[in-house]
């Protein structure tokens, strides 16, 4: 019963997705793999915001019933306006052996990690964090009460953090019928899978070659921090969603940023728009992503009306603060208030912060040789493409990287030493999958010489 | 004519020489991004081994991970369901009061767990330092249960009921139990 309860609830996410992007985006994907993965990422930001935003007029079984229609019902509106072209889909025919023995394997990793998220509790961020409000809000009729964003008591939630996992796992529990740790975690495996393929397909896209972005997503498995750790995403952890989410809008815009593709830019401004739903840090990459985009639209002399699509992140990070304003949610007590004067009286702090960041860098625990490989790759990558891309690539590459230690100047932890130590293997998480694509540029570019010369 | 000759050979040693070049580039590139994934996957293999097993547990249920924090916590299983039968019986309106240790992290992990399964009681978590001058200053009708967190119970408070030796409820919620 649970497991038609669930494939119903992912049914429904990804009809959403697939619906909405469209709808919204005029975007139709040939390959089966990459629609499945961006109807996941879409289709979790329009449910859960869709719970979110007609919480206001409605709650209990009326809320999900809507909520269910409109995921059913978007992607027949799609289907009447874009015809019958709108279910077609690449055959997998074209597909070389190594190709097809890759995508077998990512197909067995993704099993692996189902598996492992069935035997792994959910970590302490897991379940403080996020599933508390999905768990709160399923038993106020899909709503989060007033009382638990002004409730002292339970700050250690982090009440702040939006909404975007939470009501992923809420419309979970709509259709399980109870709130439930266990099948809660199959929705962070399904995450895994979303950016592992889509790490595949935008490796693809830029490099002209599948298997390098295969291979490159089956090593995703191989990086502790990333899987199996008590941190990662088999423990519930929001940070790997939100590096798929910034993988696909950056990989989608380095694609736009060689074909002027407004499909291609339409993911991006779908995947952006909702960087900021998922976490408080989503803020500063939907940030650096903005501007990015914005680069890529000056310098490619392209449309100035593409600049609209940073409005609807601009839009959520303003509704959320509002909303966080109006039932008066109680403010995080790790950070003191961002101020000239606290700036000034913590900027000691700036160098042992930053040191620890990059010693972050150098642990083989979390990351085993993850980041010497990256640094090579990005060698190749600035190698083989030495244009806008680069730039783009790079600078969203490290702008997170150079802006997270900033945050830390503001701790309000008796030793802001240690909460940096706890963060930066989570806040190094949001440019993996990211930096990945480094190494399959790498593998490509190698192997594309050769061709040339023979 | 000779030198027509001369020159295809020497282009044709240049493309040679070229070729070789090329696939020497190959395979060094290769060896190289072979050498790199093989240690790469050497280096994982063991802490990924190690982390598949360490956080596997086989129990299966809607409180999966609050049993476990809880089993682990204070010996007892199935805790969660026990702990949340126990606050649903309580009025819902009055404060449940959790004391807990700042400066002991277990503490504070089982008094946030309390925190997360007494919703939706209003909730109050409060260091043990302050626990003598709430207990003066709270109006008992107000509060429906003290929950001690690695905390030992002061004698002004009746005996509630044990989970683990380390984790006491004290039901204060109905008029009989006052």
């Amino acid at each position: 019963m649970n497991a038609i309860a669930l494939l119903a609830a992912f049914s429904t996410i990804l009809a959403a997705g697939f619906g909405g992007l469209m709808l919204l985006a005029r975007v139709q994907i040939r390959n089966l793999g990459e629609q499945f993965a961006l109807s996941w990422l879409c289709g979790t930001g329009i449910v859960s915001f869709l719970i979110w935003a007609l919480g206001f007029v409605i709650h209990g079984v009326s809320l999900f019933a809507l909520v269910a229609i409109v995921c059913v019902t978007l992607p027949f509106v799609g289907w009447k306006i874009n015809g019958p072209s709108t279910f077609r889909f690449q055959p997998l025919r074209g597909l070389r052996t190594v190709e097809l023995l890759l995508g077998t394997l990512l197909v067995v990793e993704i099993g692996i990690i189902f598996y492992v998220a069935r035997l792994h509790t959910l970590g302490w961020d897991g379940l403080m964090n996020w599933e508390i409000k999905a768990r709160y809000a399923f038993s106020n009729g899909g709503v989060l009460p007033a009382a638990y964003f002004q409730s002292e008591s339970l700050s250690f939630s982090h009440s702040s953090h939006p909404l975007a996992i939470p009501f992923t796992e809420l419309w979970l529990y709509f259709w399980l019928g109870e709130a439930n740790q266990f099948w809660v975690k199959t929705i962070f495996a399904m995450f895994y899978a979303a950016g592992a393929i889509l790490l595949a397909a935008i490796s693809a896209r830029l490099t002209g070659k599948s298997w390098p972005g295969l291979i490159v997503a089956n090593l995703l498995l191989f990086i502790p921090q990333i899987t199996f750790d008590g941190e990662s995403v088999t423990a519930g952890y929001v940070d790997f969603p939100l590096s798929v989410f910034y993988l696909a809008a950056i990989g989608y815009l380095l694609c736009a940023c060689r074909s002027n593709d407004c499909q291609l830019f339409g993911i991006y401004a779908a995947c952006l728009a909702l960087l900021p739903w998922l976490k408080r840090e989503g803020i500063i990459l939907w940030l650096v992503a903005a501007v990015s985009g914005a680069f890529v639209v000056w310098r490619r002399k392209q449309s100035p009306a593409r600049l609209l699509a940073l409005l609807p992140g601009l839009f959520v990070i303003v509704v959320w603060r509002f909303y966080l304003l109006k039932v008066h949610a109680v403010s995080p007590h790790e950070f003191v208030p961002v101020s000239v004067a606290n700036l000034l009286s913590n900027i000691h702090r700036l160098g042992p912060i930053v040191s620890a960041f990059l010693n972050e860098f150098a642990q083989t625990g979390p990351w085993s040789l993850f980041w010497l490989l990256i640094a090579i790759g990005c060698a190749y990558f600035v190698r083989q493409y030495r244009d806008i891309r680069s730039l783009v690539f790079f600078f969203a590459l490290f702008a997170p990287i150079a802006v997270y230690p900033f945050i830390f100047i503001f701790s309000n932890w008796p030793n802001y030493l240690a909460q940096v130590a706890l963060c930066s293997s989570r806040m190094l998480t949001d440019i993996v999958p990211l930096s990945c694509l480094t190494i399959s540029v790498a593998l490509a570019s190698g192997l594309a010489a050769t061709h040339r010369a023979s | 004519m000779a030198s027509f000759l001369l020159k295809l050979l020497l282009e044709t040693a240049e493309v040679s020489v070229l070729m070789q070049s090329y696939r020497f580039h190959t395979l060094a590139h290769i060896s190289l991004w072979a050498g790199l994934i093989a240690a790469f996957l050497c280096a994982s293999a063991p802490r990924i081994s190690r982390d598949v097993s360490k956080y596997s547990i086989h129990h299966i249920g809607p409180f999966q991970s609050t049993n476990h924090f809880l089993y682990l916590a204070t010996g007892v299983s199935g805790a969660s369901e026990q702990l949340i039968a126990l606050f649903d019986s309580l009025p819902s309106s009055k404060v449940i009061l959790i004391v807990a240790r700042e400066d002991d992290p277990p503490s504070t992990f089982l008094a946030e767990t309390m925190g997360y399964l007494a919703w939706p009681h209003p909730l109050k978590i409060i260091n043990v330092t302050r626990l003598e001058s709430e207990l003066t200053a709270t109006d008992p009708a107000t509060v429906a249960a003290f929950v001690l967190c690695r905390v030992n119970r002061p004698s002004s408070l009746p005996q509630g009921e044990h989970f683990g030796k380390l984790l006491e409820v004290i039901p204060l919620g109905t008029e009989a139990q006052r």
